[in-house]
């Protein structure tokens, strides 16, 4: 007893029962008309547009190709020789066919075909299901019931349009080969591009030569179709004949093979026939590539077009439908909207392009750009014969509209899944909606549109606004609020002021000297031997060093000195580091005299040596060799000093018998220690110096050895060398000027200071205690 | 000497300075124009002094009058410096000033060397020495014979210079717990020098306020003997 094998399973199943016992798949048809009939309907007949027994009519005819296999009836084509689409779709597709498909499924059909092609493709095809799918071609409407939803469909289109559409079609190439006419399937395919459709037929072109060969028998391909040499212009290749004349519709085949190949091909369905037409033209078509210097040039130039842009020649079929594939024929023909004849405009141009997804940017073309697009698509087409001299030129195949370079120049290449964008090379040809390879932000996009108003909420809406405010507040002239007259720090200042100025008034209006000086200081004393066991004449070198800020006090401190030297008859020689020291040089001595009487004159008893710069490295250099850095008196005559005063003695600071420092800063004074102490060998060194700068200075004083010899500091030590010395200055001396105001000065500032440290320390005991009082409370 | 002595000369001046010396005071009841006008003048003046001081008293005797009257060897003595004073003023062009460079680096360099050679010497070994010899009673001992006061002093003033020393000492250890410290007995010390140096600036403190005072009486007293001969018309 012979098996069945389940339609859905492909396992053998007992011939008696209807349903498979694995997958309880029904085995036997429920009705319809024998798979003979339905094998032996015309080619090219319509598919009924019911489907309701589809299910039945595709049991049938699978049990019709089982029998016929184990009839040992011959086989349309070896399933060997089939492509590996074709097998997939056999094994796939008819099972699937129980449910009826829509057109617009197509592209899903065509992605789903290669995709479990590639998944199945190591498995063996079965051939007892590849026949029926090459077989089927209903004559009638009884047959067609039996016809696959998707086909039935196809067809029913191709019907509706088949008057038109065939003289559209079918227009007058002249000695163009009909592969032109192939790309009018891609405008009716929206969603499949003509790239994908290229691509997805390009890939056929190296499985169509197998399938070529199992509708002819080898030899006769090689007869035909001399080492891969087509002549284009003399013949077509033709669906499941292979080559054709151009010049006759009708296939032109050998009467020893016509017997073979006709009943196979009548037997063939359209879609199935156009398939294997396709396949023999793309054949061709590599024999065509093969061989360009046999082209004309139109063909040559489209040619080397298409594989600039990667795009397959699709082949033509020839008027009849029985040359090319039906369903694609079908949809060519519903694409065939636009004649070629009628002329290309802006808005055809932009439906074209939306369908390939490039719509938006057509739009955008200048005038000049479509005429020159038109102009070079007239270009391209040298052979196409116009229907009418006055029609503009025809409408271009999409495949070279594509070629326009319109998607470079507006550099957009987004695909939108949803748009139907069919992939159009690699491995994935064909399939719709996959992926991008390249990352979204890889490629040139339009920047999207977004809307200017800001999504916010109402407390950041609040918050801007404050910004806003703050922002614009600052650039807002204020009114500065004005300072009250009477602060406590300057009320204090005020204070302090007040009670200074106002003991010293006081003193120095009474005039009155009831202080005593102070005693004789150690430094004083020091000092005032120093300049006691001055010999006649000598040479002492003055240092002028202080501010005219500080001049009263470091005159009233030197004055007594000064006049004492005076009254040794000591020649006086002023430097100083700063320069405004000769001019206060100048005015003590010129002070010195006044208060003792006596009439100091220039050169004759002092000489002003002037201004030493470079601070330290001019008292260095001054140390070193005096006579070169200070070789002139500050007078008029400018003076050789060292050649013509008791100077010329002098061969360094060294030749000097007294070397005394009137200064204000410790630094000064350390400059004079540290430069020009170490030069003296044994000349003594005293300083006169501010009481602010004692501090500083008195350690080279007590150092042992001592590297100042005497020190008068301020006015209390100039108070203190009046005191021993009550002669000098006449009695006048300023220390003794001052000192009453100074003592009671100082007074009043300890007092103030005292007062106002316990007033401060009062209040913030009071402070603190009404703070912990407070703290309490709470 | 009274203003009827005073050439006229001097009396512009005593009366430019009386004038002067008030505009000064008005500083006690805030900053005012006239304290600012004499600022002012006090700065202009003293630049210009200044520049007459440099010029009849350091440029032309020591840079102009050698080169034009001096010998040879005095001329080309003279030479290094003038280079060194003509590269400087490049320093007034910004896009030159780097031509001045050169005569700077010179000055900084003498200047680095004189002052670190002359702290050393004349500072640094001298005090280090002279506190050395603070207990030595043979060197430095008094006469009068206080022996006692004077280990005392040099105790004193050892230990205040020592302490003091120690303050500036932050070396420390990093401890597991807390912030690094220093050790105990050098934090004691420390304290120790830290009133030694608050004394110091007491004294220091004490020594510029008794300055200052001295020069507000001096001027007080210079107000009174120029404001009372001229109310009095002596």
């Amino acid at each position: 007893m012979a098996d069945v094998r389940c339609p859905m399973c492909g396992k053998p199943n007992p011939e008696e029962l209807e349903l498979c016992q694995f997958c309880q798949a029904r085995i036997k048809p429920l009705e319809g008309r024998s798979p003979a009939e339905e094998f032996n309907s015309p080619i090219g007949a319509e598919p009924p547009l019911d489907t309701g027994g589809e299910q039945d009519s595709i049991d049938e005819w699978l049990n019709f190709l089982r029998q016929s296999e184990d009839e040992g009836e011959p086989r349309p084509f070896d399933e060997e020789q089939l492509a590996d689409w074709m097998k997939e779709d056999l094994d796939i597709k008819m099972p699937e066919s129980q449910e009826p498909l829509e057109p617009e499924g197509t592209p899903d059909w065509l992605s789903s075909l290669r995709s479990i092609a590639d998944e199945d493709a190591p498995e063996p095809p079965d051939v007892e299901k590849a026949q029926p799918a090459v077989e089927p071609s209903p004559t009638d409407s009884s047959e067609e019931n039996e016809i696959p939803g998707w086909l039935s469909k196809l067809r029913s289109r191709r019907t509706a349009e088949e008057g038109e559409a065939d003289q559209e079609f079918a227009f007058q190439l002249g000695e163009e080969p009909k592969i032109s006419e192939q790309a009018g399937i891609q405008e009716d395919r929206s969603a499949i591009s003509t790239e994908s459709v290229s691509d997805w037929l390009s890939e056929l072109r190296g499985e169509e030569a197998p399938v070529v060969d199992s509708s002819q028998p080898p030899e006769l391909v090689q007869e035909e179709l001399p080492a891969g040499q087509v002549e284009i212009g003399e013949e077509v290749v033709q669906p499941g004949v292979g080559v054709v004349s151009q010049d006759e519709d009708i296939p032109v085949v050998e009467a020893d093979r016509a017997s073979e190949i006709q009943p196979q091909t009548e037997e063939i369905p359209d879609w199935l026939a156009g398939i294997v037409a396709g396949g023999a033209a793309v054949a061709a078509a590599e024999g065509v590539e093969a061989d360009l210097d046999n082209l004309p040039e139109w063909l040559a130039d489209l040619e080397k077009s298409s594989a600039l842009d990667r795009e397959e020649i699709v082949p033509f079929g020839e008027e009849g439908e029985e040359l090319t594939f039906d369903w694609l024929q079908t949809q060519v023909r519903a694409g065939q909207e636009t004649p070629y004849g009628e002329e290309l405009t802006s808005d055809t141009l932009g439906t074209e392009a939306d369908t390939r997804g490039v719509g938006p940017f057509v739009g955008d073309l200048s005038d000049f750009l479509e005429e020159a697009e038109l102009s070079s698509l007239e270009a391209a087409q040298p052979g196409v014969e116009q229907p009418g001299g006055d029609l503009s030129p025809a409408e271009l195949p999409t495949w070279l509209e594509a070629m326009r370079p319109v998607d470079a120049a507006a550099g957009v290449y987004a695909i939108d899944a949803q748009d139907g964008q069919v992939e159009s090379s690699g491995p994935l040809a064909g399939m719709q909606g996959v992926l991008p390879a390249e990352p979204e932000i890889a490629r040139l996009k339009k920047p999207a549109v977004y809307a200017l108003r800001l999504q916010v909420t109402e407390s950041q809406r609040a918050h801007a606004s404050l910004l806003d405010e703050l922002v614009k507040s600052e650039g807002e002239p204020k009114e500065i609020p004005g300072r009250p007259a009477v602060t406590s720090p300057y009320l204090f200042r005020l204070i302090i002021f007040a009670v200074l100025i106002s003991t010293i008034l006081w003193q120095v209006f009474t005039g009155s000297r009831t202080s005593p000086l102070p005693g004789l200081m150690p430094e004083t004393f020091d000092t005032s031997e120093i300049i006691d066991d001055l010999p006649e004449n000598a040479l002492v070198l003055l240092g002028v060093d202080y501010d005219p800020a500080l001049a009263g006090e470091m005159e009233a401190a030197a004055a007594s000195l000064v006049d004492h030297m005076m009254l040794k008859v000591a020649y006086l020689g002023l430097v100083s580091t700063s320069s405004t020291g000769p001019a206060l040089g100048e005015h003590l001595i010129a002070t010195v005299g006044s208060l003792s009487g006596n009439r100091y004159q220039g050169i004759e008893m002092y000489a002003n040596l002037g201004y030493l710069p470079g601070g330290a490295s001019g008292l260095q250099a001054f140390a070193q060799a005096p006579r070169q850095v200070a070789p002139f008196a500050l007078d008029p005559e400018t003076t050789a000093v060292w050649s013509n005063t008791p100077f010329q003695a002098a061969q360094d600071l060294a030749g000097f018998d007294l070397v005394a420092v009137i200064t204000d800063d410790s630094d000064k004074a350390r400059a004079w220690i540290e430069q020009v102490q170490p030069t003296l060998n044994g000349t003594p060194l005293i300083m006169v110096i501010s009481t602010q700068a004692e501090p500083l200075v008195r350690p080279y004083y007590q150092a042992n050895p001592k590297q100042v010899d005497g020190m008068v500091v301020g006015l209390a030590g100039g108070g203190s060398y009046e005191q021993s010395h009550q002669d000098l200055l006449a009695g006048n001396g300023l220390a003794r000027k001052y000192w009453d105001a100074f003592s009671l000065s100082v007074l009043a500032a300890v007092v103030l200071i005292a007062v106002g440290g316990f007033v401060n320390l009062v209040t913030n005991l009071l402070n603190a205690q009404k703070q912990s009082k407070a703290d309490k409370k709470r | 000497m009274s203003l009827a002595d005073m050439s006229l000369p001097d009396l512009v001046g005593t009366l430019l300075g009386f004038f002067l010396t008030l505009m000064v005071f008005s500083y006690a009841f805030g900053d005012n124009a006239l304290f600012r006008a004499t600022i002012h003048i006090f700065i202009g003046v003293s630049a210009g002094y200044a520049a007459i001081v440099a010029w009849y008293n350091v440029i032309w005797p020591q840079l102009f009058l050698p080169l034009v009257f001096g010998s040879q060897s005095e001329r080309l003595y003279i030479l290094f410096p003038l280079v060194l004073s003509g590269l400087l003023l490049f320093k007034a062009s910004p896009r030159l000033s780097w031509v001045g460079s050169p005569a700077v680096a010179y000055l900084v360099g003498v200047g680095v060397a004189v002052g670190i050679g002359g702290a050393i010497l004349g500072t640094i070994f001298p005090q280090t020495q002279a506190t050395i010899n603070l207990l030595d009673t043979g060197a430095g001992a008094p006469p009068d014979g206080s022996l006692l006061f004077f280990i005392a002093q040099g105790v004193l003033i050892i230990l205040g210079t020592v302490t003091t020393l120690i303050y500036f000492h932050f070396g420390a250890r990093n401890r597991v717990s807390g912030a690094p410290r220093r050790p105990e007995w050098v934090e004691f010390l420390a304290r120790v020098g830290q009133v030694f140096i608050a004394i110091t600036l007491g004294v220091i403190f004490a020594g510029v306020f008794t300055a200052s005072l001295t020069a507000m009486i001096e001027r007080v007293q210079f107000i009174y003997d120029v404001f009372v001969p001229l109310l009095t018309g002596q």
